[in-house]
């Protein structure tokens, strides 16, 4: 009987881990490997082992994009904090059978297609678009406000594809909170605000810690958002590495930015699954 | 129809890493009889049923079904069926699909089909509800689609996993004859697990009592209630007063209580440790004028009465032992009406009815 | 709940102003692609020229045929493999390696899958065009499939599958008629994702279509438009797009609420 159950497991498991084994760890090990080779005179691949690539990684040039995208990131999360927050607190203290209606409502542009939303943004944002018509229309301005084509667009582009998201985590962490220890601060006599610095903001650090952790990861490997709205230029490391591999056609060098950028998403993940975890053993202790 | 046991298990294993979760286990089941294996959970009862049923294989032993090795045949081609605790019905199907499920993988069809499903369905008093879906029936429906989707194959044996837990006490009562009355009619040997020692003194006509993978006593209901053959089993069924001493003529010498009258079986030495173990229904009370003595017998306080309707269940407390006397007399007894919390009594039992464990 | 009404009053605003920021744009984009200038600086009235003119684009049309195609593709291979995967993986207990290798697809930022499948095919000498999309599709949409039958099996009760191979049922037959039908909600609800998701995803096919025109797929050609050429049909692209993401996600959604019943 065992025979047959491992031909069970090989049916089941085989054919995914295969596809899976074959089509991405094989080509990030490829990748892994080009990084450490030179870039052949015609673009392609000289065999030749160098350590060049990541050094040249460390460049000043190179280091400041990688600075800048982790600072781009670093802003979108944090108004993605900002605004995700009330929203998911008030769906997750709200009437219970409104909840999934408004979680779906948050969710939908999330799952339409993403150059197609960026693409409104352009329309927005640019000199002529719809924001400046309406803030010069008003009288609010007198110019047109340079809204497109720089951090502030590509900020505000990644916040608007990476909130929904952002609203999941803090929902899910929000909605899981037990009312009755607000009630008991209450009881306790403390006011509102304070109750919730003190008892539901850090209930709630795990959905803050996932969200955030996801948002940045999102974003900071991004490409169509900056490339659309920041102005076409090298801005982020996503851009940087299709450059690498579309126009420079240093293909070396490319993949050791993207391993570089796996190496600080992974160390993310691994934070976040850490602290996941020691979260979990203090409050098995509690 | 072969003369000898349906079912029969010999020296069955099952590890589960280090730990044997059915040691060395044999027994036979015999053919029309309603047989119940007991114990408490981790006494391998489970993992002794998916043996039969083939959902695990034995690491050592064999399984035989009406003489026949079955130990290396599939689940899906043993004429053994089992009725689940989560009842398992198929949520897309309705109560007819569920029940002719096993008669299509038979390859029957057709007239002969919704015959037989019609007649197992009528067996356990669900002819009506043919078209429902699981989701529309109750707990007690339910299972008697389990029920039925089992019998209909005429099994040679049918398992049941904890049949009665997920049921509330009343239908519990109902479903206990009730399947009894199915055990009867179908003239299949029914094989129920369970943790529910008065369930099992019920229902069936024997009981193997399971701990830690063995038999710890197999026999009757009766056996095992008036004579159980060790502590453990003496222990789990139904209520049992214990004392600790040495083996001596004509009972059992306690520290501090003197001898306690027993039937002894003369086997052992006398100095022995034993037990001696007698049920709070053996237990005659007298109830005393005074703390004075009353001939040398067993003299305690009551502790508490505990009244149950029909009964009394009487704590008494003696000196030197840590757990109470108890003691069950009717409530319209004369003994009972001279009962009274704090008041001195006299405890006696005859010594035939007290059995003497040695182990 | 010990909050007053004025807090809420202030939050509920707050929740209408996100709903206004992420509607918004969609919204802009719906009445743009009918106005008859097709201009965002003045609107000259209602208008379905763009939709017309769309109709009539052959390169569009072509896109479309080929995301049609490689969704179909990428969708099939998905959902079967996916499907699989998910119930290996609910039988055997899989350790944090396996529950990292099925989870890194849909973590792992697109550039970086993008020139690895590239990195690879190019080193294999495997020819690029539908094909290759197709295969490199798979490799997210199998991990999302996955993601979505493993919450689905979560709820699923293993003992009928017992019980079906007890009254009498090979692993086959149980597997068509009790496993199958029984998890075919969250199959389905899995597979419009992923579908969803090919139609909707630029950058992986960008890198592995080959350099041919046959094999652009209708995000490339959007991301061309906007890149190189805006002209007002791609508001009604835009319109048409977001129209069939969200009747897709909307099926997928009424799928899954129907079976937590």
């Amino acid at each position: 009987m065992a025979a047959a159950e491992r031909l069970r497991r090989l049916v089941l498991l085989g054919p995914g881990l295969g596809w899976l084994g074959l089509f991405l760890v094989v080509p990030c090990v490829v990748v892994f490997a080009y990084s450490f080779f030179e870039r052949g005179v015609y673009g392609g691949i000289d065999y030749v082992f160098t350590l060049d690539n990541y050094a040249r990684a460390a460049d000043a040039l190179y280091l400041s994009i990688f600075l800048k995208s982790a600072r781009i990131a670093a802003l979108t999360t944090f108004a993605a904090l900002l605004v995700g927050y009330p929203a998911a607190y008030l769906i997750a203290t709200g009437p219970k059978h409104r909840q999934l209606p408004l979680l779906i409502l948050v969710m939908l542009p999330f799952w339409s297609n993403y150059l197609i939303r960026t693409y409104a943004w352009i329309v927005l944002l640019n000199r002529e678009g719809l924001i400046n018509r309406a803030l010069t229309g008003l009288g609010w301005i007198e110019q047109p406000l340079p809204l497109l084509y720089n951090d502030f667009a590509i900020v505000v582009g990644l916040l608007y594809g990476y909130l929904p998201f952002m609203v999941l985590a803090l929902y899910s962490s929000i909605s899981r909170l037990n009312p009755e220890m607000r009630e008991a601060s209450a009881d306790l006599g403390a006011p509102a605000w304070r109750t919730f610095l003190r008892v539901t903001l850090p209930l709630t650090l795990p959905g803050i810690g996932a969200g955030s952790v996801f948002v940045f990861v999102l974003s900071i490997g991004n490409f169509i958002t900056p490339d659309l709205l920041g102005g076409g230029r090298s801005v982020m490391v996503g851009n940087l590495i299709y450059d690498q591999f579309l126009t420079a056609r240093d293909w070396p060098f490319g993949s050791s930015l993207a391993f570089l950028l796996i190496g600080v998403m992974l160390l993310l993940l691994f934070a976040q699954a850490w602290a996941v975890r020691r979260g979990q053993e203090a409050r098995a202790d509690a | 129809m072969t003369a000898g046991p349906v079912l029969e298990i010999e020296g069955a294993t099952k590890r589960f890493g280090p730990v044997a979760a059915v040691d060395r286990l044999s027994l036979a089941v015999d053919e029309n009889e309603f047989f119940a294996l007991l114990g408490p959970s981790g006494c391998g009862k489970t993992t002794l049923l998916r043996l039969i049923a083939g959902f695990e294989q034995p690491d050592e032993g064999r399984i035989r079904l009406d003489g026949r090795d079955i130990t290396a045949v599939r689940p899906n081609r043993r004429p053994v069926n089992m009725m689940f605790q989560s009842y398992a019905l198929f949520p897309h199907f309705s109560v007819h699909g569920n029940v002719a499920y096993g008669l299509e993988m038979e390859g029957l069809h057709g007239a002969e089909l919704k015959r037989r499903v019609a007649a197992a369905l009528d067996m356990v008093r669900l002819g009506d509800l043919a078209g429902r879906r699981p989701h529309q029936l109750s707990g007690g429906q339910r299972q008697r689609v389990a029920l039925a989707r089992a019998l209909v194959k005429r099994p040679r044996v049918l398992l049941l996993d904890e049949p009665l837990a997920a049921l509330d006490k009343k239908l519990r009562g109902e479903m206990q004859l009730e399947l009894k009355r199915l055990q009867h009619e179908t003239g299949i040997a029914f094989l129920v697990v369970t943790h529910d020692q008065e369930e099992a003194l019920v229902m069936a006509d024997r009981i193997a009592l399971l701990r830690d993978g063995r038999i710890a006593q197999l026999g009757t209901p009766r056996d095992l209630y008036e004579r159980p053959a060790n502590r453990f089993a003496a222990g789990f069924i139904g209520i049992m007063n214990f004392f600790a001493g040495r083996l001596a003529a004509g009972g059992v010498a306690v520290d501090g209580l003197g001898l306690l009258p027993a039937a002894v079986g003369g086997v052992a030495a006398p100095g022995t440790p034993a037990t001696l173990a007698v049920r709070p229904e053996r237990v005659r009370l007298v109830p005393m004028l005074s703390a004075a003595g009353s001939g040398g017998g067993l003299v305690g306080t009551v502790e508490g009465i505990a009244y149950l309707g029909q009964d009394l269940l009487v704590h008494v407390r003696l000196a030197g032992q840590a757990a109470p006397l108890i003691a069950r007399l009717p409530s319209g007894s004369a003994a009972a009406e001279g009962l009274s919390e704090g008041a001195p009594v006299a405890c006696d039992w005859p010594p035939e009815q007290a059995r003497v464990l040695t182990d | 709940m010990p909050r007053t009404p004025v807090e809420r009053r202030w939050l509920a605003g707050h929740l209408g102003l996100v709903y206004l920021f992420l509607y918004g744009p969609i919204v802009v984009l719906i009445v743009l692609s009918f106005n008859k200038s097709g201009l965002p600086t003045a609107w000259t009235g209602f208008s379905t020229e763009w939709y017309g003119r769309l109709a009539a684009n052959p390169a569009i049309l072509a896109a479309a045929r080929n995301t049609l195609i490689v969704a179909v593709g990428s969708t099939l291979i998905a959902t079967a493999i996916g499907t699989l995967l998910a119930l290996g993986l609910e039988t055997v207990r899989p350790g944090p390696v396996l529950e990292g290798l099925v989870f890194a697809p849909m973590v792992i930022p697109d550039i970086v899958l993008a020139i690895a499948l590239l990195s690879f095919y190019a080193l294999l000498n495997v020819s690029l065009g539908l094909h290759s999309i197709i295969l490199s599709h798979a490799v997210f949409n199998i991990a999302f499939v996955c993601a979505v039958v493993r919450t689905r099996l979560k709820h699923f009760d293993k003992s009928i599958v017992e019980a079906s191979i007890d009254l009498g049922a090979g692993e086959v037959t149980t597997f068509f008629r009790i496993t199958l039908p029984v998890i075919f909600p969250g199959v389905l609800a899995g597979a419009l994702l992923a579908f969803t998701l090919s139609v909707d995803e630029f950058i992986i096919a960008y890198f592995t279509s080959g350099a041919g025109r046959a094999s652009t797929t209708f995000p490339m050609q959007i991301y061309a438009m906007i890149r190189f050429g805006v002209t007002p049909e791609i508001n009604a692209v835009a319109t048409i797009v977001l129209g069939v993401s969200f009747t897709l996600v909307l099926l997928s959604q009424r799928l899954n609420r129907d079976f937590v019943r």
